[in-house]
């Protein structure tokens, strides 16, 4: 198209004009023969194919930067869904957790001290009275497992590592020996993040429990200047060979909390048992008031 | 029951308190001033009664069992304390004796041992049950056992002492070399060691 405009251009150029010509190319070629041999024209052919070059890439820059801010928005947006979830799931479990414990709880040893507090005409009824008073501890036993399971009393307002020291010294399992160490312990995190590590420490003991076929297990948090770690592990067979234990719900949800605080998690898993680290970073400013 | 022992009991479950009054009734020389249904209205009847002996349940609205044991422990030192919980949590026991309390019943307790713990905290004595103990079998006969190594990190600071590199450590005990690292870097921050060169030295000076 243009060199076509140009042979059009060219022969009707007027007569009059052909000094100005001649003189026009006497003065341009010795300026164009200058500018290419001094190597000013190929530079600055290079100079601004390279601007384009830079141009070019600044643009995909930011587009990949835009990409990755919408992307980290989701993620945050998926994170915070996450964590309302976890917080309506704790705030049902407290609720049901107080019920049970205040109601049945409340009302079995109400039952029970005024059972024990009745007068019995005849040796039998004592006998009678001996038996249900045995039937309704054994209840109370389980209603108060029931409770402590949903949530330990008083969570909130007693050291995590304080109630974790206390399950592990009264849970009693046969086969497992369970061994529970920290070091100095460090309120780096509020009652609602601290409830999210008891439950990731419930549900990794539970499925050694359940699943590992273990001996021994231990259950270590330590708190670091700028972090917290957990290690859980056991001898037992392995995440592998045993079906459904990677994929359970409890895993997943292990998953869900540690990213719902940040944390980073490494599974190791073999003949020689499982392990478990979990890395959770303190959170600056809560770390600046500690 | 030598001398007269007046009580003031604290539940919010009031079916429950009345069960432990109608206990104590049978029983002379022992007398229950009041009821009350939590923490803060057991403060508020302190200021008007001078019981002897307060016996209290954690789990309560408003003022919690151990908050007021607390409190009566600062604004009335000469008033004795016995929790009465359906709790049995060890760390729940340690606390309300670190908060001051002089006895700890669980709701399971029996009328003897109810009248015993009263006698024996009337008399100026505490009494709490005994506790289970954590168990740690494997730290029993280590040298070590002062600085809370678990077994595995035991095993690894063996390793390390016979010259094992991580890699070689990782292979030996089918664990992954983050595993291993993990391991050596919480072992260096129970012996509070900063260096490699301090942990040869530390295992030079303990004779590993």
């Amino acid at each position: 198209m243009t060199e076509e405009l140009f042979m059009y251009f060219i022969p009707s150029t007027p007569a009059f004009l052909g000094p100005i010509h001649s003189y026009f190319l006497r003065l341009i070629y010795p300026l164009s023969t200058y500018l290419v041999s001094s190597g000013i024209l190929p530079i600055a052919c290079i100079g601004s194919v390279s601007v384009w070059i830079v141009v070019m890439l600044r643009r995909l820059e930011a587009y990949q930067k835009r990409q990755k801010e919408l992307l980290r928005k989701l993620q945050e947006q998926q994170a915070m869904m996450t964590n309302q979830e976890l917080d309506i799931q704790e705030a049902e479990r407290k609720r049901i957790a107080a019920d049970i414990h205040d109601e049945i709880g409340g009302n079995l040893a109400a039952i029970r001290v005024n059972l024990q507090n009745l007068h019995y005409r005849t040796k039998q009824d004592e006998q009678k009275a001996t038996s249900l008073l045995q039937l309704v501890d054994q209840t109370s036993q389980n209603v108060r497992r029931a409770a402590h399971n949903l949530i330990p009393p008083l969570f909130g307002n007693i050291p995590l590592t304080d109630i974790l020291q206390s399950y592990f010294s009264l849970l009693n399992t046969p086969d497992i020996l369970f061994h529970f160490c920290t070091n100095k312990y460090q309120p780096y995190f509020d009652a609602r993040q601290e409830l999210i590590l008891y439950r990731i420490i419930m549900e990794l003991t539970n499925n050694i429990i359940r699943h590992a076929k273990a001996s021994a297990a231990t259950i270590q948090l330590l708190y670091y200047p700028d972090h917290l770690e957990i290690v859980v592990e056991d001898d037992g067979i392995g995440l592998s060979t045993s079906p459904g234990r990677m994929q359970g719900i409890g895993l997943s949800g292990v998953k869900s909390r540690v990213r719902s605080l940040g944390g980073k998690l490494h599974v190791d898993s073999g003949i020689s048992g499982t392990t478990f680290i979990i890395h959770i970073p303190v959170i600056p400013q809560h770390a600046a008031t500690c | 029951m030598q001398l007269p022992v007046n009580i003031i009991l604290a539940d919010d479950h009031t079916l429950f308190a009345d069960g432990i009054h109608s206990i104590l009734q049978t029983v002379p020389n022992v007398a229950v001033l009041a009821i009350a249904t939590n923490g803060q209205e057991l403060i508020d009847l302190l200021s008007r009664h001078q019981p002897d002996i307060v016996i209290l349940d954690i789990n309560m609205p408003v003022l919690n069992g151990l908050e007021a044991t607390k409190l009566i422990r600062q604004e009335f030192p000469h008033i004795r304390t016995i929790i009465l919980s359906s709790y049995n949590d060890p760390h729940l026991i340690n606390l309300a004796h670190s908060y001051g309390a002089d006895g700890y019943l669980l709701k399971t307790c029996n009328k003897d041992e109810l009248l015993q713990t009263i006698r024996q905290v009337s008399k100026g004595q505490s009494c709490f049950p005994s506790m289970p103990r954590l168990y740690h079998p494997e730290s029993e006969n280590l040298p070590i056992r002062e600085f809370n190594l678990t077994r595995r990190e035991t095993e690894i600071l063996q390793l390390i002492n016979q010259q094992f590199t991580n890699q070689q450590i990782a292979t030996h005990l089918y664990l992954s070399i983050y595993t291993v690292e993990t391991h050596r870097k919480n072992i260096m921050q129970k012996l509070q060691l900063k260096s490699p060169a301090a942990l040869t030295r530390f295992l030079l000076e303990k004779g590993l």
